[in-house]
């Protein structure tokens, strides 16, 4: 069951695209669609939003004049959705982190987060996953394939 | 010098003990870096740029060659086994490659998919070197009116690979289009939805988008309903057993064959590639088939015809890049590149003036498909093993890696933002029933396309009518617009005889016309 499968999820959806299909014919129209006698910046990005707002249009009215079957409630456990909150904050604090605290503070933080909180594996698993990844990618994409891995500003700051 | 000629200096380059070890290094470093998911080709041989500067010309292509033809497999892997694709050829593989994985048949699909690009390679090396050269003259006809037209027909050929509907699928197309454009203007420098963002400046990265909507959505979704998951099929543990059996062979056979010619024929047009054909591939398969219903369920048909697709494009390729000087691709473009700073000028006269180059690489390509099948089918086994890692630590491992990928493309962790708030997007997109599948790859197609419209107005000075006066590009417009009428007659055909059909029940069941009907 999706969100897709009631008429009100497909008209905010649609919707939405509509909105932003708008907004970029907005913006395309101030970029230009022909400019000294060649194809404008603007014209290949309005004739994109165009076509996605007649679309969305279409999908809007269909959706309207269609008769939707009552939805059943989705079941998504409680566990779930702080599962899939915490990743989310690890995955946003893992990006924003990366540079200031280094690839391996910010990785080991990263999976502490996700497989003891979020996946609730016991710390004889955490602690050799957590390891193993480190030695791995350093040895991997840092040695062998030459990745630059971030060493962390942050640590420059604090020891002068 | 006759072809018999040229073919014995191309075995003597090929088969020499120095080109071999290379062609081996190229192939299994592709195999692995198509594994990993954003560390693509393109960056590989990137890397490896001022490597191949210390080697002769032909043993530099060889390198860069394998890598690229090798990496198209390794993708396929991690397209199968966790649903991301390493390399954008491989996007379209996770449709029914991870299914059949899902259903106890991982290795099967990894078989298919390593014995089709096989036979795919060897036949299109044996055909790159007897009608290679007639067809790059050819593809010289080819402007910027026949690639726009080319796109086109690709993009509402995309529509076809969802499995949702075909709105959904062309409003995705649109949103790839979209987003393909954001960025500084090529030709006229203006910025283009950066929003003043430093990190939007040179426009979204392909495999920042594939692994934010792909990798990381799934890694979500996968979160939020693992109660609600059944626990993954068994595996089997003896290869033989993992490998095709008689029935997928059967079943397998006409795709092979066809992938391969489409694949073959897309990689020699310049602007061509493994991308478009694995996509059309499958769009193919699932038009012709007698079972549609089986696309996106697990069908073989939609892993053989797009995996011998891509590795014959991949290699079919090589041809524009050799003879004419046109690239298919950003990595065939770093060949160029390697080309050019060892002062080889690549054109119609390479074949004459450089022989060893020219035929040395199209043979080396047997000698490569040799060792990547040598090389993968015994592996299989360990592959499989892969799926027996429980997903929650599997998890943590996979964004791990996709932001190593991220992170490397530019060394800026903007994309590795990018990359979250694209995993969010694509969570949400699953939501609402929208497939990133059609938006991915408009999105690859949107700088082609924007670049010949561009052109074709140009030479038109405005008109549309040069898409018209033109035989090849007339002949896209028109198959597009078949496919659009076809495809518009189709639906409103099945709505009237859904509408009939309701119709008639509720006459002869009254007391079903209360009762709601179904979705």
């Amino acid at each position: 069951m999706t969100v897709q499968s009631t008429r009100l999820g497909r008209l905010c959806s649609l919707g939405l695209l509509w909105a932003v299909g708008i907004l970029a014919i907005a913006m395309a129209l101030r970029l230009g669609l022909w400019r000294s006698g060649s194809p404008g910046p603007g014209l290949f990005p309005f004739l994109a939003a165009l076509a996605i707002v007649v679309l969305a249009t279409i999908g809007m009215m269909a959706a309207a004049l269609r008769r939707w079957p009552a939805a059943p409630a989705e079941t998504i456990h409680a566990r779930g959705r702080w599962r899939i909150a915490l990743y989310v904050v690890a995955l946003i604090a893992y990006a924003l982190l990366l540079e200031p605290l280094g690839f391996h503070a910010a990785t080991t933080l990263a999976l502490l987060v996700i497989s003891r909180a979020a996946e609730r594996l016991r710390w004889r698993t955490v602690v050799p996953l957590i390891a193993g990844t480190l030695f791995f990618t350093h040895l991997v994409f840092a040695r062998w394939l030459g990745v630059y891995f971030p060493a962390g500003t942050l640590w420059g700051d604090l020891l002068g | 010098m006759d072809l018999l000629g040229f073919l014995s200096i191309g075995f003597a380059t090929a088969l020499s003990w120095s080109n071999i070890l290379v062609c081996f290094a190229g192939v299994f470093l592709g195999t692995v870096i198509g594994v990993l998911p954003g560390l693509g080709p393109t960056a590989t041989v990137s890397l490896l740029l001022p490597l191949t500067f210390t080697m002769n010309p032909a043993s530099a292509v060889i390198l860069m060659a394998g890598i690229y033809y090798g990496s198209q497999y390794g993708g396929s892997l991690t397209s199968i086994l966790v649903r991301i694709p390493g390399e954008s050829a491989s996007v379209v593989t996770c449709i029914d490659g991870y299914e059949m994985a899902k259903r106890g048949r991982a290795g099967a699909a990894l078989g298919i998919a390593a014995f089709g690009s096989f036979i795919a390679g060897i036949v299109v090396t044996i055909a790159l070197f007897f009608v290679g050269p007639v067809l790059a003259r050819f593809a010289l006809r080819f402007g910027p009116p026949e690639y726009a037209a080319l796109v086109l027909l690709g993009l509402l050929l995309v529509t076809q690979v969802s499995q949702t509907s075909c709105l959904n699928s062309l409003i995705m197309a649109c949103l790839g289009l979209l987003l393909s454009t954001v960025g500084v203007d090529r030709i006229h420098g203006d910025q283009r939805f950066t929003f003043g963002l430093i990190g939007l400046f040179n426009g979204f990265n392909v495999a920042v988008l594939c692994m934010g909507l792909f990798a990381i959505a799934e890694l979500l979704t996968s979160a939020e309903g693992r109660e609600n998951t059944p626990k993954p099929v068994a595996q089997p543990r003896r290869l033989r057993e993992m490998l095709p059996n008689r029935e997928e062979w059967r079943r397998s056979t006409l795709p092979i064959t066809r992938g391969t010619a489409l694949g073959f024929l897309l990689g020699i047009l310049p602007g061509g590639g493994a991308t478009i054909a694995s996509f059309a591939a499958y769009v193919m398969e699932r038009r012709i088939s007698k079972h549609p219903e089986r696309f996106g369920q697990g069908a073989i048909e939609g892993v053989a015809g797009p995996e011998s697709a891509n590795n014959a494009a991949a290699q079919a390729s090589f041809i524009p890049l050799l003879s004419l000087g046109i690239p298919a691709n950003a990595v065939l473009a770093v060949v160029l590149a390697s080309l050019l700073v060892q002062g080889v000028l690549p054109g119609p006269t390479l074949m004459t003036k450089s022989p060893d180059l020219f035929f040395g690489v199209i043979i080396s390509m047997l000698v490569g498909n040799v060792i990547l099948v040598v090389l993968n089918v015994p592996l299989i086994s360990v592959f499989v093993l892969l799926l027996r890692v429980p997903i929650s630590i599997l998890s943590p491992l996979i964004i791990v890696f996709c932001v190593i990928g991220a992170y490397s493309l530019d060394n800026s962790s903007a994309d590795v933002l990018m990359m979250v708030g694209l995993g969010l997007a694509g969570y949400l997109m699953r939501k609402v029933d929208l497939d990133p599948a059609p938006l991915v790859l408009a999105f690859v197609l949107g700088q082609i396309f924007e670049t010949a419209l561009q052109q074709s107005l140009l030479v038109g000075r405005g008109s549309l009518g040069v898409f018209l006066d033109r035989p090849i590009a007339a002949f896209l417009i028109g198959c597009s617009v078949c496919l659009i009428v076809f495809q518009a007659g189709g639906a409103i055909l099945a709505r009237a005889r859904a509408a009939a059909g309701r119709g008639s029940r509720n006459e002869s069941q009254p007391m079903r016309r209360f009762s709601r009907p179904p979705p």
